[in-house]
């Protein structure tokens, strides 16, 4: 028997999801911010416009579902999943009212692109929208990579401990330390010291090879969270081969693989424990399939004779594939030439490096690294046990912050997440495909959707069927929920459907 | 915004009180240094994959 949710369940769903939702109204005003410092007085009305409407909207929820009611397990999941829907709806107000949209789908696109810190992207003529909603843009990609619900723990909630199932609900289901409140802070003491950092630093970099002070200041800040959120914004359409710099590369290399780490391993190097950069597993595991499909890549395009140079090869190849791999999806080459310079090989790895994702517990999407070397030492564990007397017993041992022995239980977790990863990518190479695409690039581009990554190769357009566009959205949102916040409202909406 | 100033401060305090400056930066350079291992051990392979592929 399913028990129905009753009016106080909907309620507590409803006064979370109010909270997120004015958290989100408030983050408005970054932009708004910034669009009257710069005059854009059309930009700054549009943000005023959609701050508004997100606070109302967020204390009339707030309001009219006040309960007594705690917070349970399976209403954070659900309330994650609602508050990220509505906050998708309430996030494109601004963005039609900027006119760079050709619809209302093109618009929830970018919102649930920016969210899930995936980096597609339909707006029209990107070259030259305001500062205001290119600000808004690496906002939604930066507040969706620390988690809005994760914003909302800090900023707007006070110290309740049932709060960490709204947290655990958004695939990170690591906690660093015993409260969920001091592990957003810390996620929030890890980000902020990059973001000074690393900003500063393309900032730097960006005035010396030739851009204005403020306009370099901007782009260091927009680069910085494009690239520490693995989203994948960039603030023109060439991405970051506009800038024709080595050095902001190899700055946006290091950002973009800092944050594609476990927030847990910052934590605890943060803390002196430099020694479990090289032994954890999922550092070891990204590291080693990063260098064999760079390889693998390289061995590709040798032949081709495109890079002659072999710097330039260990350029253009590592930028891609560590873009990929980590799932940021920022580019050195322009999308078309995935098809008509690199071809079917080099490609197929680059999909490949999407689908595997970086760790857990990060911004980054895909399968993840810890399931990857987990399910990799389950697999060998087992043949090993196949060419083993009967008597010996076979145990798994992994380093993950501490020395752990991997259960049956753990394995097959991890298994069952892979399956339906995969399951997934089949779903979105086959809608890509029966959309007319070939299936290499129905493949590259659904991948890149649904592991979060960001990269494309040309199939992305304002004129790409709606269907298919959904079918997107729908990719990037399961991908960043890991499904489990997703099947948690399924099941809610079945049991109040039918349930007694 | 007042919330956030003063999780700000706090942050900010809590780094002088606990040396926590230096291990930031220090965090932060060990990280920056990991990239660069993997950079240098794709260089290799890329560099070893180039010559093999153009055999």
């Amino acid at each position: 028997m399913i028990l129905r949710p009753t009016l106080d369940d909907h309620k507590v769903v409803g006064v979370y999801t109010g909270k997120i939702v004015v958290a989100f109204g408030l983050l408005m005003l970054l932009p708004l911010g910034f669009s009257v410092v710069f005059a854009e007085w059309d930009t700054a009305a549009d943000f005023a416009v959609g701050a508004l409407v997100a606070l109302l909207l967020g204390t009339v929820l707030h309001l009219v579902c006040r309960t007594d009611g705690r917070l349970a397990r399976r209403h954070g999941l659900v309330t994650v999943a609602v508050a990220w829907i509505t906050t998708t709806i309430v996030g494109t107000v601004p963005l039609m009212l900027s006119g760079h949209y050709g619809g209302f789908i093109d618009a929830i696109f970018d919102v649930m692109s920016g969210l899930t810190t995936t980096g597609l992207y339909l707006v029209q003529d990107l070259d030259h929208i305001s500062i205001g909603l290119n600000t808004w843009r690496f906002v939604l990609t930066f507040g969706g990579g620390q988690g809005i619900v994760v914003i909302a723990l800090t900023f707007i909630f006070q110290g309740a401990g049932a709060i960490y199932h709204l947290y655990a609900g958004e695939g990170k289901e690591e906690r660093l330390l015993p409260n969920a409140m001091h592990t957003a802070r810390a996620i929030w003491i890890v980000s902020l010291g990059w973001l000074v950092v690393g900003s500063t630093l393309l900032a730097v970099t960006g005035w010396l090879i030739g851009q204005k002070p403020v306009r370099a200041a901007l782009h260091g800040l927009w680069m910085f969270m494009g690239a520490f959120s693995t989203g994948g914004f960039a603030p023109q359409s060439y991405n970051t081969i506009w800038f024709h710099s080595s050095v902001y590369e190899a700055l946006c290399v290091v950002i973009f693989v800092a944050g594609s780490l476990n927030f847990a391993l910052h934590w605890a190097v943060m803390h002196g424990q430099h020694r479990e950069l090289w032994r954890n597993i999922e550092v070891r595991t990204f590291a080693t399939t990063l260098v064999m499909l760079a390889g693998g890549a390289a061995w590709a395009l040798a032949d081709t004779g495109l890079y002659g140079d072999s710097v330039v090869l260990f350029r253009k190849v590592f930028y891609q594939l560590a873009s990929a791999h980590t799932t940021t999806g920022f580019a050195t080459i322009y999308s078309r030439s995935f098809v008509t310079q690199w071809g079917a090989g080099a490609m197929l790895l680059t999909t490949a490096a999407m689908a595997l994702g970086a760790s857990s517990c990060s911004t980054a999407g895909g399968v993840k690294a810890l399931r990857v070397g987990m399910v990799t030492k389950a697999f060998l564990a087992e043949i090993r046990r196949l060419i083993s007397p009967e008597s010996v017993h076979i145990r798994i041992r992994y380093h993950h912050i501490k020395d752990q022995t991997m259960s049956d239980a753990t394995a097959r977790s991890a298994l069952t997440i892979v399956v339906i990863f995969l399951t997934l990518y089949a779903g979105v190479t086959i809608a890509g495909t029966l959309s007319g695409y070939p299936v290499a690039q129905a493949a590259f581009e659904g991948i890149s959707a649904a592991s979060n990554s960001g990269l494309s190769c040309g199939v992305l357009s304002p004129s790409m069927p709606a269907g298919l566009k959904l079918v997107y959205i729908v990719a990037m949102w399961l991908g960043r929920m890991e499904f489990v916040a997703v099947l948690a409202l399924a099941g809610w909406l079945w049991a109040t459907a039918k349930g007694r | 915004m007042s919330v956030r100033m003063t999780e700000l401060s706090r942050f900010a305090q809590r780094l002088r009180e606990a040396d926590g400056w230096r291990r930031l930066f220090i965090g932060l350079a060990s990280e920056a240094f990991l990239v660069a291992a993997m950079a240098a051990a794709a260089a290799l392979a890329i560099t070893l994959a180039a010559l093999v592929g153009t055999l």
